[in-house]
């Protein structure tokens, strides 16, 4: 009995003591200034993604653990958006795009054409992304948000602490940014002009952890633990490379009310200034090939 | 000549060193805060009349004379239009504002905001979305054929000790009606959100501000505005910023057209007040409300 009660003080002194060591952060914040986008999620000049959805498929290494319930329901949708997709390549339009400025998390980490920021400080990290999503990760010892205060968003909530230069993430409470809370959160991989595949939809309850480091002074990685008891058969891991924005040395909004601001040239991203009255649709600067 | 140099040495130096100290030791801004005077009233209004606002927060722009006639013609038309609302005659046109644009989001704004400072850069993340990026990396203002105005502006900073100096120019208006060269400057007050125009700037106009800590639950902002177009000076004018007192993180407002006000006001305090869809919808209170005390807010 009274072993395990040492066993239940030394497993919590344990689980605090990296919290308790990261309330200051690291002795030296990590430089992660700079526009970062996600490898392989970059959009072309057409407004679609510079890569087909088959490669996406292919390179980003999805594999959800899907319970087959989840699994048989990804795969009527899954159907449904094949039809779109070939209704697509016959040049016909088979409605419902939509411009999309709200990705949410997870998303916005997994797959998204948006470039964004990471400010690190030593009690919370901000992640502001070109679509003006913000995830706030607190770093100053917090627990979660109280049950009686926290309601689902789609950015989550979220706490960290630091390893050493690596960034710990833990976030609760994630919603759909397109539908309501209830029909859980589809992750979606993107392609082509139009192309989207559902990956796996998870449940309210999912729970996310992410290892952000840099791994050389152009390239940070995101390694994410997604449990779902709920949805999946067992944690799905799933890495992601992000890396520097090539041209561009500041935060640039998308327009999200029609026009795109920082279209891809040549694989890159560039900035075109709204039009002026007398200018109706100046051409993006190219940048070098 | 050399000496010339030898200044211009100098101030290079005396730049770059207080740029290096800034990088060893950032202050620490975290929290959240909101503008004094500022507060929204639990009704989505302002917690002040506007007469109080535009009183205690010292609205006193030089004004070019004709600047002032044309804000002055708007004044008493906007006068004319809440009158109309007040005797059921108009409609007014509300809805969740989520963009005020700079400087408005530091002069005269409802919204909280962080401040997150790291070497290279600053930014100010305010609760309707609207993000300022300072940066401090020793660059200059955008090269005039990749800037374009927006409500946000182009800005950069550097450190004097533990004041954050920034440098902001190419704003537009948040409002589409407005026009290119219009950029109002509004005091806003009273339970229905009253507003009076009390300047309005051209896109000329360039702002330089010191940020700094007075003491570690206030922040102070002294803003000088120059825009020769429609000033006759430059504009100084102060805003003080403390902190939220029953809120540690971000909430943001509901933009997206519930309406719904995610952190309102009850006894003089922001609170938390969860989306309708949850089960359950507990009623705000405030941490410095009496125990057992009625929710109803006052």
């Amino acid at each position: 009995m009274s072993r395990q009660k040492l066993i239940l003080v030394a497993a919590t002194l344990l689980g605090s003591a990296p919290a308790m060591g990261a309330s200051n952060g690291p002795a030296v914040m990590p430089d992660w200034s700079g526009q970062w986008e996600n490898v392989g999620a970059t959009p072309d000049a057409t407004g679609g993604f510079n890569q087909s959805l088959n490669q996406v498929l292919t390179q980003m290494q999805w594999s959800p653990p899907n319970k087959p319930n989840v699994q048989a329901k990804v795969d009527k949708i899954v159907a449904v958006e094949r039809k779109r997709l070939e209704a697509v390549a016959r040049g016909e339009d088979p409605g419902g795009a939509v411009r999309a400025c709200t990705f949410g998390y997870p998303g916005l980490m997994l797959d998204t054409p948006l470039m964004f920021e990471i400010l690190p400080t030593p009690k919370e990290t901000t992640l502001i992304f070109s679509s003006r999503e913000i995830r706030h990760v607190y770093t100053d010892g917090r627990p979660h948000t109280t049950k009686d205060e926290l309601w689902a968003t789609p950015w989550g909530d979220s706490i960290g602490h630091w390893e050493g230069q690596t960034l710990i993430i833990d976030t609760i409470a994630v919603k759909s940014p397109f539908g309501p809370e209830s029909e859980g959160v589809p992750v979606l991989a993107f392609g082509d002009v139009e192309g989207e595949q559902t990956i796996t939809i998870l449940s309210p309850q999912a729970h996310f952890n992410e290892r952000i480091r840099m791994i050389d002074k152009d390239h940070l990685e995101d390694q994410m633990t997604v449990i779902d008891p709920t949805n999946f058969t067992g944690p799905w891991h799933v890495s992601r490379t992000y890396e520097r924005v090539g041209h561009i040395n500041r935060m640039v909004y998308e327009d999200c009310e029609g026009e795109e601001r920082n279209p891809i040239v040549n694989g890159h991203f560039t900035l075109a200034p709204p039009p002026s009255p007398a200018q109706k649709s100046p051409a993006p600067s190219a940048p070098p090939q | 000549m050399i000496s010339g140099r030898l200044a211009f040495t100098s101030a290079i130096l005396l730049c770059c060193a207080a740029s290096l100290a800034a990088q060893t030791r950032m202050p620490d801004w975290s929290g959240q805060w909101e503008i004094v005077g500022a507060a929204p009233s639990v009704s989505g209004g302002f917690k002040d009349s506007l007469d109080q606002v535009l009183k205690e927060m010292q609205w006193s722009p030089p004004n070019k004379p004709e600047v002032q006639a044309r804000v002055n013609v708007i004044d008493a038309e906007e006068r004319k239009r809440i009158e109309a609302i007040q005797r059921g005659e108009d409609v007014a046109v509300t809805g969740p504002t989520c963009t005020f644009g700079f400087p408005m989001i530091m002069i005269d704004s409802p919204l909280m905001f962080e401040i997150v400072p790291t070497p290279k850069e600053t930014a100010l993340i305010f609760s309707g979305r609207e993000v300022r990026h300072v940066y401090t990396d020793g660059r200059a203002h955008t090269p005039k054929d990749e800037l374009w105005p927006t409500p946000w502006g182009d800005s950069i900073g550097h450190w004097e000790g533990e004041t954050l100096v920034t440098d902001t120019i190419a704003v537009k208006s948040p409002f589409p009606d407005t026009g290119p060269d219009f950029l109002p400057i509004l005091a806003a007050g009273g339970e229905a959100g009253q507003a009076q125009l009390v300047s309005y700037l051209s896109s000329q106009a360039h702002f330089v501000e010191r940020i700094r800590m007075v003491d570690r639950d206030h922040l102070e902002d002294q803003m000088t505005i120059i825009d020769p177009v429609n000033l006759t000076a430059p504009w100084h004018l102060t805003r003080t910023y403390r902190r939220v007192a029953n809120l540690h993180r971000m909430v943001y407002e509901s933009c997206e057209g519930d309406g719904e006000d995610r952190n309102p006001i009850v006894n003089g305090h922001y609170t938390i007040r969860p989306p309708r869809s949850r089960a359950t919808f507990p009623t705000p209170v405030p941490a410095d409300a009496p125990a057992g005390q009625a929710t109803a807010p006052k």
